[in-house]
């Protein structure tokens, strides 16, 4: 594919989000959506691989029976205003199927099965654009739907979600597949700020991007897909390795790391709104998780490989971008830079 | 007392920017020069002193923060010699590791705001976890560390929890105020208490939830040891004391299946150090036994109580760290920690086993040592909050004063195993390291309005 087409897709994805954002009606918001999967397919199968083509087509069907359904749900919620008596049951109705539509589309907990899949038959920067950017258009419909009388429902799916998320990841020795369920888990945390407070949610996913795009990028140099490919990072490159282990800790929530900081800044909220047992279950698939960052970080910051080895990871020829490095320096330091502003003169 | 943590701030990106020959010096160096601003600490007040931003000390972070600072250039002698073999850019990692730790305990004893004491409570887990588990000797190391990394996470996200609720609720997180009144009224005070101090009885550790301690000392090197032995254990205490003053007596009803645990863990403990075959395991196991008592201490909410579990606090932080330096040198020396295998010592090095002789007699709190007074001090609270507590603090000392035998006599007396062949012999710094042990430990039984 000519790469001069690429910034027809790009663009088209970032005003699909636009237009989401600012319409008030469902049929806009259907349109921006499949605007946005439409737009967002070319770039998966860049490369033509048929791992590649394989997950596109999985995505494709998931998302087009999401977009068939939202708009479905759409039109019960329009007869619902022909009606007399049934109106509100009606609209209830629709507002359901609208919003687990939405819940499909973004691959929360009861309807995640497809992301792990995807993101396994993806190269490293699709995936990334997939469980960060692709996230926007359906959380700006959630944050809208959220303030209905559905959002004890997005609370519990945002349970799941952290739960399944953490469990899931366990046993899992691909990397992929790895950030898969750990973008899972994090979602879940996501949905339930974003009932708690648009705002909350928010910067909740501005943290996650900020943590999780120097991951993808390193791991995308390095083209390594298994796990156990990364012991050899401590001899090639140590810094680096260091880092990048850094970064999954922080991306887990340890608190010394900035990603604590998202973290603290939802329990403030939750616990401030009597939200006690979604902050247990929150944290305790937070705590789950972190089993298998820990894992992943032993690798990178622990474990020394064998001097001869066929890891087939190109740490020595990587190069960092002022930009990356930055972001992963933010990653170790984050949390002392919060406290450092706080100590400013106001 | 910002400055201090400052200090070990620019002392951690020295040793990193140093050049080779001078990694070590700076880092030993810097570390003693540090203690010149800790001497502002010891001013006898029983109020708050040293204030400044977020930070401050009073009666209760004193001691157990000179403590840390004392033993951070100890850390650093102690581990000199294991660490030449490694590669210039781990010896600086290494070094850098303790004297970051070092900074996030200090932080964590000087913090006036809870929040910002949970947060260097965390982080001092990834120093010491790198410690584990980077320079441990076996691969089970790795175990030690993910067992140590969990116990401590799973008991201390329920205090978060319960820190943000007290926020929410009271509106500041300021430790030097008393929050009794606020919490009088609601019955959920109990688990709150229980979530508050869940963590700390983790970290001390509690008999029942103590799994994560004898692996991870005997997976650590010596520098994660002694600091484990000498501070780590006693963040735990020093939480307990803070959040129970907090709450005053409220919320100590529930706290009596708390004692009653540590006081079975008193003799259990006991009696698990006299089959232990492990110098190091022997050594740890005493030091569950021993905080056993802190718990007991802090928990019966008594004025003696308190002063008898700082007092036992800082003499098992001087103690145990000892003892865990001296196996240590055998250790070094011999390739084995195993008690079988390491008799009649005093044989082989004379000198070092007047120090095993003298830490072993404090350990097992012979008069006129420190550890004497605060056993006996939190004995009397105990004894106060209930008669029969007595038949298991007896028990438990007579326990401790027969496994610190068995591991003087063990080790030192008897015949001289035969197949050590190159066994060099204990170098300046080692008798610097543990005179250096000695002299506080000593020194504090004149002087013992020091601690509280």
């Amino acid at each position: 594919m000519s790469p001069y087409i690429s910034p027809l897709f790009s663009i088209t994805m970032i005003m699909s989000v636009m237009l989401i954002s600012s319409s008030g009606h469902w049929v806009f918001m259907w349109l921006g959506l499949e605007l946005g999967t439409l737009a967002f397919i070319p770039i998966l199968v860049w490369w033509h691989s048929s791992l590649e083509v394989e997950a596109t087509v999985k995505y494709f069907i998931v998302q087009a029976m999401a977009a068939a359904v939202f708009f479905l749900g759409g039109m019960v919620s329009l007869s619902g205003d022909f009606m007399g008596g049934v109106n509100q049951l009606m609209g209830n109705i629709g507002d359901m199927m609208i919003m687990l539509a939405v819940v499909t589309k973004l691959g929360l907990a009861p309807f995640h099965y497809w992301v792990v899949d995807v993101v396994q038959g993806l190269n490293y920067i699709p995936g990334a654009v997939l469980l960060t950017w692709q996230k926007v258009p359906g959380l700006a419909v959630l944050t809208q739907l959220a303030t209905c009388n559905n959002s004890s429902m997005l609370l519990l799916f945002g349970m799941v979600s952290a739960l399944v998320g953490g469990l899931g990841g366990l046993g899992q020795t691909q990397m992929r597949k790895l950030l898969a369920f750990s973008s899972i888990s994090h979602l879940g945390w996501l949905v339930v700020g974003c009932v708690a407070g648009s705002l909350l949610g928010l910067s909740y996913f501005t943290l996650y991007v900020v943590l999780s795009i120097p991951l993808f990028s390193i791991l995308h140099m390095l083209n390594g897909g298994h796990l156990n490919q990364l012991r050899t990072g401590l001899m090639f490159n140590p810094l680096m390795s260091v880092l990048l282990g850094v970064g999954f800790l922080s991306l887990g929530g340890l608190p010394p790391f900035f990603g604590f900081f998202g973290k603290w800044l939802l329990l403030t909220h939750f616990v401030g709104q009597l939200l006690l047992g979604v902050s247990v279950v929150l944290i305790t698939g937070t705590l789950i998780s972190l089993f298998y960052y820990l894992r992943v970080s032993y690798l990178c910051i622990v474990v020394l490989g064998p001097q001869q080895i066929m890891s087939g990871l190109n740490w020595r020829k990587m190069q960092l971008s002022g930009l990356m490095s930055g972001l992963l320096v933010l990653n170790m330091l984050g949390l002392f830079l919060v406290g450092g502003a706080s100590c400013l003169p106001k | 007392m910002n400055h201090l943590v400052l200090g070990y701030v620019g002392l951690v990106i020295g040793v990193i920017v140093t050049k080779k020959s001078m990694v070590w010096r700076v880092g030993q160096v810097g570390s003693v020069l540090l203690m010149l601003p800790a001497t502002v600490l010891v001013n006898m007040n029983m109020t708050i002193s040293n204030v400044s931003y977020m930070m401050t000390s009073d009666f209760v972070s004193l001691g157990l923060t000179v403590l840390s600072i004392w033993l951070l250039p100890l850390m650093l002698l102690a581990s000199q010699q294991h660490m030449v073999s490694e590669s210039l850019i781990y010896q600086r990692v290494f070094v850098g590791c303790q004297v970051f730790l070092t900074g996030a305990l200090v932080l964590a004893f000087m913090a006036s705001d809870l929040l910002l004491f949970y947060i260097a409570f965390e982080s001092t887990l990834l120093p010491t976890l790198m410690l584990i588990t980077r320079w441990g000797a076996q691969k089970e190391r790795y175990q030690a560390g993910t067992y140590f990394m969990f116990f401590t996470l799973v008991g201390s996200l329920p205090l978060l929890i319960c820190l943000i609720g007290q926020y929410q609720m009271v509106g500041s997180l300021a430790l030097d105020l008393s929050y009794e009144g606020v919490f009088q009224l609601s019955y959920l005070v109990n688990f709150w208490w229980v979530g508050c101090i869940l963590a700390f009885l983790v970290k001390l550790p509690l008999y029942g939830v103590h799994l994560w301690l004898p692996k991870a000392h005997v997976e650590a090197p010596i520098a994660g040891s002694m600091v484990l032995a000498g501070v780590l254990l006693k963040l735990g205490g020093y939480g307990m004391m803070r959040v129970s003053l907090m709450w005053g007596a409220t919320a100590m009803l529930s706290s009596e299946v708390f004692l009653a645990l540590a006081l079975w863990g008193i003799v259990v403990m006991g009696g698990i150090c006299l089959r232990q075959t492990d110098l190091k395991s022997l050594i740890a196991y005493s030091s569950v036994g021993h905080m056993a008592l802190v718990v007991g201490g802090v928990l019966t909410g008594v004025a003696w109580g308190y002063n008898g579990a700082m007092v036992l606090m800082i003499a098992h932080g001087l103690v145990s760290s000892c003892l865990f330096c001296l196996a240590n040198l055998w250790y070094e020396r011999s390739s084995t920690r195993n008690l079988s295998g390491s008799r009649g010592l005093i044989m082989i090095f004379p000198l070092i086993s007047s120090g095993w002789f003298l830490m072993s007699l404090m350990n097992m709190a012979l008069p006129p040592a420190i550890n004497l007074f605060g056993e006996l001090v939190a004995m009397v609270a105990l004894y106060n909050w209930s008669p029969y507590s007595i038949v298991y603090m007896s028990l438990g000392a007579v326990l401790t004063a027969a496994y610190s035998l068995y591991l003087f006599g063990m080790s030192q007396w008897g015949n001289t195993m035969k197949n050590y062949k190159n066994l060099y012999t204990i170098t300046s710094r080692e008798y610097l390291l543990t005179t250096l042990h000695l002299v506080p430990a000593i020194y504090l039984i004149f002087y013992l309005g020091l601690m509280f």
